[in-house]
């Protein structure tokens, strides 16, 4: 086990919104998180990033637990956070914050070598790499903030709705990306709405649900996407 | 905040009130009747600006210019116009008033930082035309030979407790129309306004009319004070307009505790007498004022006038405790 | 005519400096050193003392040296006493212009007690006059003019092509995603106030071998830096750069042919105009 998540607890002040949630992610394996909005997904991710503290709980780094371990102690294990519609920084050009992407002490030597990997995957970012981030296009933007992930040459990548608000043909290249990010040996966590989508990814879902894992699917074959479909919006009504 | 029960605040009053009685005939060495003159007529320039930095939260660094320029208009009136004393005050009112209003309708387009800005610009603008227009300010060395104000013929005499009580009455008058202020409608608009802007003004307040009454409102009894400042000194002078005296007051706003009015008032009085207890120690005591104004920020954000309250809370926690 | 133009490109080539310390700090952490006068004076004297032969009597280079080390160390001491403790907390931006208020009265105050009152010049780093497109002007004054150029150039270089540099903007411009990179805040907060304390340092020295070396040198041009920032507006520093050399070339002109003394006048209605048409500075963003 790469990550391994045990009983969390955390909130924002006073309002717990995870309580206890456990779950692992092995090595090279992509998991996918659903669940409704508002139910403790992203809370997970900044949870894991150190961007909020742990009340209770562990989570295990390669058996290193860094629960309430700085964001920047973090991100130099490995484990990086992309997040939500992220605006990235509207007055950087493209390169600009892809080279900042690999300001992780492990990548940022190899950040030209990177920069290739990361353009064969998403040639779009080549194109537009000398324009300010704040002139990209949603789906551009969703790229260039996996792209800036990437370039920390993550061992664990999160990613938090990469396809949120997309249109339907974007989302679809923006899958096949992703799909070749896994395919690199990176282990991923992405959160999605999109099950379809998460079903393409990965090899095991959780469903989290009022701050808890209320089911995990380990073999795809095990349920038909109807039946989730049904729980998920059967319970999240 | 936590207001003490009316009948402590009752005693407050009465005990002030002696006190301020009492001044005049306890206070009646040259240099320390002086000192207080000086720090009541600071109490009131700091109380005011509280009006606009605590409670309005503009950043409105103009507002000891404000106090500089009311003691020109009122030398410049009496020395060359002859006007009368007491009504050059008046003028001295209305005419800081007007331009209070005017550098807030500007200033007040912009927001925090950048009024905080302008505002010093326009505090280095008025001591470059006082310092360039010699035949009508003195220049550099300011306007000497204000008249003493006088009351029914009888001349305020700086050497008796007249400016002491006459500063005294400043202060109470500012003081009750501060606090009639902050708690009427008015009041409560402009603090709506510093807290939720976006919800006051959703609300039907009008946020420049009231910041520019904000202003306006702080600048009055600032004038009044300046021309009385300029009378009792006998010149009007530029150094009124100088970084460090923007620096002490607003550090008696801050070390008292802003969004108060008493707070400011408390520490004017307090850090006049320290800064005169310290003036053996020559250019040091502003070193030792810098970091007492440092560490007051770091350990006691609110002021000394939230110590009070703590120490108050606390006092009721225990009999609480012991009632119970 | 000619002169007025030096004399201009001289006064912007050191608002330009000190503004875009300003400008940085701002841009960073969303406060303002009101000490960044201060800053510049402390600068001044250090290279002073090093330098001259009342002091330690090292020669020039080594004062200016010395002053460039001890203005990084500064400008991170004063962040680390005088800003960290109240970032994040309500009304920062305002304790802060205190808390910077009362560095800079500590500063001056303790320069008056350690040099005194009495005026002290830094040697020029060249002397003489050169003559540029035929004008004449001191070789000091060509000097400023071509380095502070050279100096904001290496600002913009340092800010578009370094690791840390491009970690300066990042959190300037998103500090969550910049912490998500691992981009060590307080390290950068320090970072940018030692590069700002550093500019500063670089003016003093400037002002110092042109003018006087006084407590209180750093009062006014840092008042001209206010300007110079509404001007341009704050966290732009393409902004602040031009507003700088405007601003110069503004109060020349205006102190050459209307007077020294009407020149605030002719500043501030130049500024209430560009802020009744554009209140976020002339290339200043809407925050």
């Amino acid at each position: 086990m790469q990550l391994e998540v045990e009983s969390l607890r955390t909130g924002y002040g006073r309002i717990e919104v995870l309580h206890g949630v456990s779950l692992f992610v092995n090595a090279g394996e992509a998991v996918g998180l659903f669940g409704p909005n508002g139910h403790g997904k992203t809370t997970l991710l900044r949870a894991i990033s150190g961007l909020l503290p742990a009340a209770q709980g562990t989570i295990r780094f390669d058996g290193r637990n860094i629960a309430n371990g700085s964001a920047d102690a973090i991100v130099e294990a490995g484990i990086i956070h992309v997040a939500q519609a992220s605006a990235l920084f509207p007055r950087m050009t493209v390169f600009e914050a892809l080279t900042l992407g690999a300001y992780r002490k492990a990548a940022w030597p190899h950040r030209k070598a990177t920069l290739e990997k990361v353009f064969a995957i998403f040639p779009r970012l080549a194109e537009r790499r000398s324009q300010n981030c704040r002139t990209l296009s949603g789906g551009e933007r969703q790229m260039a903030a996996i792209g800036v992930g990437l370039m920390a040459m993550p061992r664990l990548l999160m990613l938090d709705e990469p396809t949120l608000g997309l249109a339907p043909k974007i989302r679809q290249e923006l899958a096949r990306q992703i799909g070749l990010v896994a395919q690199t040996g990176t282990s991923l966590v992405v959160v999605d709405q999109d099950v379809d989508l998460l079903l393409g990814l990965c090899e095991r879902l959780y469903l989290i649900e009022n701050g808890m894992v209320a089911l995990e699917i380990n073999d795809r074959s095990e349920l038909q996407h109807q039946d989730i479909v049904q729980r998920y919006f059967g319970t999240a009504a | 905040m936590s207001l003490p029960s009316t009948p402590l605040r009752l005693a407050a009053a009465v005990v002030v009130l002696l006190l301020a009685i009492l001044l005049p005939f306890v206070v009646t060495g040259g240099a320390a009747k002086n000192l207080v003159v000086l720090a009541l007529l600071f109490a009131v320039v700091a109380s005011n600006w509280d009006l606009t930095l605590g409670y309005a939260g503009i950043f409105n660094f103009a507002h000891v210019a404000f106090f500089g320029i009311a003691g020109y208009v009122s030398a410049i009136a009496t020395i060359y116009f002859g006007l009368p004393v007491w009504l050059d005050i008046a003028l001295a009112v209305a005419v800081v008033a007007v331009l209070a209003g005017v550098t807030a309708a500007l200033a007040l387009r912009l927001r925090g930082i950048y009024v905080a800005l302008v505002t010093f610009a326009f505090v280095q603008l008025c001591v470059a035309l006082i310092i360039s227009q010699k035949w009508l300010t003195g220049g550099a060395v300011g306007l000497v030979g204000v008249p003493d104000l006088a009351l029914f013929g009888h001349r305020l005499s700086p050497s008796g407790p007249d400016y002491l009580i006459l500063a005294e009455l400043l202060l109470i008058a500012s003081t009750v129309f501060l606090r009639f202020l902050v708690r009427s409608d008015f009041g409560l608009s402009i603090v709506a306004l510093r807290d939720n802007e976006a919800y006051a003004v959703a609300r039907g307040i009008s946020a420049t009319r009231q910041r520019v009454l904000a202003m306006v409102a702080s600048s009055l009894f600032t004038a009044a004070a300046g021309a009385v400042y300029a009378h009792y000194l006998i010149v009007a002078s530029p150094d009124v307009f100088s970084f460090s005296l923007t620096t002490l007051i607003l550090s008696m706003v801050l070390l008292g505790g802003g969004a108060t009015i008493y707070g400011p008032i408390m520490a004017a009085i307090a850090l006049t007498v320290v800064t005169e207890q310290l003036a053996g120690f020559g250019v040091v005591r502003f070193m030792i004022i810098a970091v007492l104004i440092v560490l007051t920020l770091r350990f006691l954000p609110g002021g000394l006038w939230s110590l009070g309250e703590r120490l108050t809370v606390l006092r009721r926690n225990s009999k609480q405790g012991i009632g119970a | 005519m000619s002169s007025v133009i030096v004399a201009g490109l001289v006064s912007g080539s050191i608002y330009a400096l000190i503004a875009s310390g300003l400008s940085l700090v701002w841009g960073a952490l969303g406060v303002f050193n009101f000490a960044h006068g201060a800053l510049l004076m402390a600068g001044a004297f250090v290279a002073w003392f090093v330098s001259d032969p009342a002091g330690l009597d090292l020669g020039l280079t080594a004062g200016v040296l010395t002053s460039m080390i001890f203005m990084i160390a500064a400008g991170g001491v004063l962040y680390v006493l005088l800003v960290r403790p109240w970032l994040g907390k309500p009304a920062a931006e305002l304790t802060v212009i205190m808390t910077t208020v009362a560095g800079a009265m500590f500063l001056e105050n303790l320069a008056l007690y350690t040099f005194g009152a009495r005026l002290k010049a830094l040697d020029q780093v060249v002397t003489g006059t050169v003559s540029v497109a035929g004008t004449a002007m001191q070789a000091q004054n060509l000097l400023v003019i071509v380095l502070a150029p050279v100096l904001l150039g290496g600002l913009a270089l340092f800010l578009k092509l370094s690791k840390h540099g491009l970690a300066i903007r990042a959190i300037a411009q998103n500090d969550e995603a910049a912490r998500l990179l691992g981009i060590r805040i307080e390290r950068t907060y320090f970072l940018t106030f030692a590069v700002s304390a550093l500019l500063a340092g670089v003016a003093g020295v400037m002002i110092g071998g042109l003018f006087n070396i006084t407590p209180s040198m750093g009062s006014d041009p840092l008042l001209r830096a206010f300007l110079v920032v509404v001007f341009g507006g704050l966290g732009s520093l393409p902004g602040t750069v031009i507003a700088a050399y405007l601003i110069g070339l503004i109060e020349a002109a205006s102190s050459y042919y209307i007077g020294i003394y009407w020149t605030p006048v002719v500043l501030f209605s130049v500024l209430i105009l560009v802020l009744l048409v554009r209140p976020n500075g002339l290339l200043g963003r809407a925050p």
